[in-house]
């Protein structure tokens, strides 16, 4: 099946490029044609994701995969890894540093927020290692 | 309602004088031109009448078409200017003698389009409130509003869906003429338009006499000349000069920060077509999440930037300042308009993408992969001399079957190489799309031996 894939790699810390890679998406996506909600939606996910890396998980890699089905994006990083998933999915919890969230980032809506954006979201971590988030969203159905 | 089968546009270009110079084509903000058969071609559906091509253009060869037809006989003529014409004359030139001059060109009424603006502002503020605090974009420029339909469709529903200045004023003027004359009564609203966009904007309102009451427009440019040469036969008048109603913060609405200047929330003020393109691919970000209303001004400094603006932008923008500095010490009441509320709503806004590569995503997806491919291949300096802006929309252009890889003069030389293309095919290529003979000594062009311009 015919594929489009998009890669980018995210420095820890790099507050001032967090969403340049959203944004690059967001572009390509558009210029497939699929729909402005489904997009919208994909966007939103993929963007609280990149943040997260940026802000609490040492940078890593995002990688997408376009199909003539779904969107698929991977975004890995190799931050502390999250001890508890199932606390990290409730709206509100939070284990960023009181810097971080004067910035505006880090109020703990992050994974919640992606989870309410994406048809399917896949989340492995090894505590220590990294964490890996795959974001599915079937936009032809 | 802002929905067209088809779209009109007001930017054309004269063929007879372009010389295929490319400079409007690197300028499109939305590469909407390319260079073909010695000519600049434009993309209809991409263009977005800002007229960012006609300011660099070297021989005037894009012109806005105007939308003016003949005033009729026994008819009701109202003339409805923007501020920003005002703001064209010297201070010591009366609004009285301005307004004779109009008068003596056949028209019985003077109207400001920003007489409507205070009625507007109070809308917008409910419209803002009711909304909570989440993002608006300002309807007030067309050009942004075409270019968020075609290239940012998913924030067409956070354009405010509110009518502008122009199209309010235009329905108070035309309900005002049948309460005075009757309903029967006849008459022509002409737009004096410093821009293209807002002449487009009119046109294609057109076939809804009732919604839009304007007839058409007249280029600014044209009609201050107009003017100008009338003002020379007619000499300042003794007494008072006609009454300013304007309200200081209605004078400066259409420039950059006047519509920010009547909104309570936290307004961000942009202008230019590339700093709004910026802007609005970037509208996600974090830092712009407190942000409840965003003004994007196609041209730099507002309307007073506008290309049918005979005069210096920066002087009208000062002239347009001081005027209202003094009308904001006189307190003028509200104009007493015949509006209600649901006047000026839009029902809706449509969604007119034409990023797509496709209509149909899989083939789009092949689309995107080719483009991708033949980017391994073109060299990346976006020299335009295959007659596209970048190498990426060359590739995207063969990707769609509008172009072949050998209109890139880099390409040829590496095919040429390879004995995959003769020097004469070459040069035909390079004559199909610069025009035929265009490399031939010319001591006439411009900048050449006999250009004295």
């Amino acid at each position: 099946m015919e594929t489009l894939k998009l890669k980018y790699s995210l420095k820890d810390g790099d507050f001032s490029n967090a969403g340049n890679a959203s944004s690059n998406i967001k572009k390509n996506l558009k210029m497939l044609g699929i729909n402005a909600a489904v997009i919208k939606k994909m966007v939103v996910s993929i963007y609280e994701a990149e943040v997260n890396m940026i802000a609490h998980a040492n940078g890593g890699v995002i990688e997408v995969f376009i199909d003539e089905e779904k969107i698929k994006a991977i975004l890995a990083d190799v931050g502390p890894g999250i001890p508890d998933i199932d606390q990290a999915m409730k709206k509100g919890y939070t284990t960023a540093s009181e810097e971080v969230r004067q910035m505006g980032f880090g109020a703990g809506m992050g994974l919640p927020n992606i989870k309410k954006n994406s048809d399917d979201l896949k989340i492995e971590s090894v505590v220590g290692e990294g964490t890996t988030l795959t974001i599915t969203s079937y936009y032809k159905s | 309602m802002i929905k067209n089968e088809v779209f009109n546009h007001m930017i054309k270009i004269d063929e007879d004088q372009c010389i295929g110079c490319s400079h409007c084509v690197r300028v499109c903000p939305t590469e909407a031109l390319r260079v073909w058969n010695g000519k600049a071609t434009l993309d209809d559906p991409k263009c977005v009448d800002c007229g960012d091509c006609e300011r660099v253009c070297p021989v005037k060869a894009i012109v806005v078409t105007e939308d003016f037809t003949e005033f009729r006989d026994e008819t009701y003529h109202v003339a409805l200017l923007p501020s920003v014409f005002w703001g064209q004359f010297s201070p010591d030139i009366s609004r009285r003698r301005i307004t004779n001059a109009i008068i003596e060109m056949g028209f019985d009424e003077v109207f400001e389009v920003e007489e409507s603006v205070e009625f507007l502002s109070q809308e917008l503020e409910n419209y803002l409130a009711d909304k909570k605090g989440e993002k608006t974009i300002s309807s007030f420029c067309p050009a942004i509003v075409r270019l968020i339909q075609t290239r940012f469709p998913e924030l067409v529903s956070s354009v405010a869906h509110l009518k502008s200045p122009v199209d309010i004023s235009a329905l108070h003027i035309s309900r005002s003429i049948k309460k005075e004359r009757g309903e029967d009564a006849k008459y022509q609203i002409f737009y004096v338009t410093p821009c293209a966009a807002k002449a487009a904007a009119i046109k294609n309102a057109h076939g809804d006499e009732k919604e839009n009451p304007i007839t058409g427009s007249v280029n600014m440019d044209v009609f201050y000349n107009k003017v100008t040469q009338l003002l020379q036969g007619n000499e300042e008048e003794e007494g008072e000069d006609i009454e300013d109603n304007l309200s200081g913060k209605s004078v400066g609405w259409s420039l950059r920060g006047g519509e920010g200047n009547h909104i309570q929330g936290r307004c961000l003020s942009i202008d230019g077509m590339n700093h709004s393109i910026e802007f609005l691919e970037n509208i996600d970000k974090e830092e712009f999440k407190d942000i409840d209303f965003l003004e994007l001004k196609a041209c730099d400094q507002g309307c007073a930037g506008g290309i049918l603006n005979p005069q210096n932008r920066f002087l009208c923008v000062e002239s347009l300042k001081k005027r209202a500095m003094q009308n904001d010490q006189k307190q003028n009441p509200l104009p007493d308009l015949l509006l209600e509320e649901k006047d000026i709503q839009i029902e809706e806004i449509e969604e007119m993408s034409v990023l797509a590569l496709d209509s149909n995503p899989s083939q789009a997806l092949k689309m995107m992969n080719k483009t991708r491919r033949m980017m391994c291949y073109l060299p990346g300096f976006d020299c335009g001399a295959c007659g596209a802006p970048t190498c990426k929309s060359l590739a995207e252009d063969v990707a769609k079957g509008n172009a072949i890889l050998s209109h890139c003069v880099f390409m040829q030389r590496e095919m040429e190489k390879h004995h995959r293309l003769s020097p004469e095919h070459a040069f035909n290529i390079i004559e199909s799309i610069w025009g035929k003979d265009r490399l031939d000594k010319d001591c006439n062009k411009k900048g050449a031996i006999n250009d004295y311009s």
